[in-house]
């Protein structure tokens, strides 16, 4: 191997020894079978590691599969990928006794998880002459999904710090179905992008029902979070960057819902404005 | 999106936590003066909700109301229900800003009393904190990293407090974090356990904040059946492509 090579290996491998963030600590233990029971104790995070590490060569063969023709074999890696992240999330859960909440690992998965859930679901259920506008979707949730995959590459593969609130059920909901809501908002998003791009405008429908369905989770979210304020501050509403930034992806969610028809835009357009929630999920999973 | 960036300014944080310390009305009568750029964005988002507010009802009356000409299905009264509900949530998040009142901070020990709204006396007569009071001590981001649920019981940390009207006893109860005492469209809530610095005894205290508002099981009664009516829009309307023409153009 060149040194190339062994520098982004060495990068790779660190990243996920990296000490814990927010408590300056080294991640403590081994796994072992108490490690699923007790709330304090810690999953290695090798573990997470390597499970991350199949997935992201399945999603990768998946992705292959799917921009050379192959959906068939797309479809199957695919589901061992979709799999193996299921088994993180279910490990997140057993580990850290909540659902994943916050924090670039347990979000990403969580969305990633999300988009090859619904894309299988959608291909198994639809219509056979349907398959074909999923087939060509699949190259936009494979290739999105490697892109998510390998933002995560730099990124620790270790749960978010725990906090006393997460045992209320509200602040749960909040967090959770937030991250849903960014995953379906994404897959909205590209369905949008696909039906337009490849000609299947009949589709543009299909992506409607999920930026929709996204705006219902989202909003679950929200009014958990308001309940979570009101009982934490006292009030339903904080003038603080995290309650603007979530107005903000409600308003784009809405707007794209709301364009005058007589305004006669092009189909590239059309999928711009539809994929603004989408950008908004983005934009607070990444820089909040 | 404005209001966002600004939040990156130290100053003009510092200005958008006083207005959530309080009513927003308070804030505009008393301290607007303070920061005019936090001052102008916020009458500027006022403006744009209430002239956002009047096209909703505008639309409503005019658009919507036209659907029900061909007879009434349940898609349909989903649809409007969910836009009624919308303005009416809009209604009551603009009402919260101007009526009742807040009053944030309250630092309090046990055996101190103090009086608001004219008539209320509230009295704090006891503090329990079963958990270890060196957390109190640390700084805001060590908090965040030792506040566990294993080393914070939300449900073994409490404040005991008793209300009354012009010196008679009308209530008393029990506050934790996450669990305030309602009195009516009054709220006492527990925000944070402290420990005072310039004390050699250590004493732990509360932070509370007293707030009314009647608007608020009203706001949330109107959010959760807007959330259903959306959640009942799109089930109904899965699999009709002609609903993107007849209710609105998407996209």
């Amino acid at each position: 191997m060149d040194i190339s090579t062994h520098l982004i290996t060495w990068g790779l491998v660190s990243s996920h020894l990296r000490r814990q963030p927010g408590t300056g600590k080294k991640f403590p233990g081994r796994f072992d079978i108490d490690s699923l029971i007790h709330p304090d104790a810690a999953m290695d995070p090798f573990i997470f590691f390597a499970i991350y590490s199949c997935m992201s060569v399945c999603y990768a063969l998946a992705c292959m599969a799917a921009l050379m023709g192959n959906s068939r074999w797309g479809r199957y890696a695919g589901g061992i990928g979709l799999a193996l992240n299921l088994l993180i999330f279910i490990l997140i859960v057993f580990s850290a006794h909540r659902l994943p909440i916050f924090g670039d690992f347990e979000s990403v998965t969580t969305i990633i998880l999300v988009l090859g859930f619904l894309h299988l679901l959608n291909f198994y259920c639809s219509k056979p002459t349907d398959r074909r506008f999923y087939d060509s979707h699949a190259k936009w949730i494979y290739v999105s999904i490697l892109l998510l995959l390998t933002y995560l590459a730099f990124f620790p593969k270790t749960l978010n710090p725990d906090f006393y609130m997460y045992d209320d059920i509200k602040v749960i909901v909040f967090f959770h179905f937030r991250i849903l809501a960014f995953g379906v908002f994404i897959y909205s998003a590209l369905i949008l992008c696909a039906a337009l791009y490849h000609g299947f405008p009949d589709y543009i429908h299909m992506g409607r029902n999920f930026l929709l369905t996204g705006a219902a989770i989202f909003l679950i979210s929200e009014f958990s979070g308001s309940l979570w304020c009101l009982d934490w501050y006292g009030d339903f509403w904080h003038w603080s960057k995290g309650f603007l930034k979530a107005a903000c992806l409600f308003l784009a969610a809405i707007l794209a819902c709301h364009i005058p028809p007589n305004w006669n835009l092009s189909n590239r357009m059309r999928a711009v404005i539809g994929s603004m929630p989408a950008a908004g999920s983005l934009w607070l999973l990444f820089l909040h | 999106m404005i209001g966002v960036v600004l939040t990156f300014d130290k100053h003009h944080a510092a200005s958008l936590k006083s207005l959530s310390r309080q009513l927003p009305l308070t804030w505009l009568l008393n301290e607007s003066g303070s920061n005019i750029i936090i001052t102008s964005w916020f009458i500027a988002v006022c403006l744009i909700a209430c002239l956002f507010f009047t096209h909703i009802v505008c639309c409503i009356l005019t658009r919507i109301y036209r659907l029900f000409q061909n007879g009434f299905s349940l898609r349909q009264w989903l649809f409007f229900l969910m836009h009624i509900m919308f303005v009416l949530v809009m209604l009551s998040h603009g009402l919260s800003m101007i009526i009742g009142y807040k009053h944030s901070d309250i630092r309090m020990f046990p055996g101190e009393s103090i009086r608001f709204d004219k008539n209320f006396i509230l009295s704090l007569s006891e503090i329990e904190f079963v958990d270890d009071p060196a957390i109190l001590k640390a700084s805001f981001e060590d908090q965040r990293a030792l506040m566990t649920r294993n080393t914070i019981h939300r449900d073994q940390n409490y404040a005991d407090i008793d209300l009354s009207i012009d010196n008679r006893s009308v209530s008393s109860g029990r506050i934790y974090m996450l669990a305030p005492y309602r009195f009516g469209s009054i709220q006492i809530t527990l925000t944070d356990f402290f420990i005072p610095e310039n004390r050699p005894d250590n004493p732990i205290g509360v932070k509370l904040v007293i707030t009314k508002n009647p608007t608020t099981l009203f706001f949330f009664v109107t959010y959760a059946v807007m959330i259903i009516s959306l959640i009942g829009f799109v089930v109904t309307t899965w699999r009709d492509q002609t609903a993107n023409n007849k209710y609105m153009k998407f996209i």
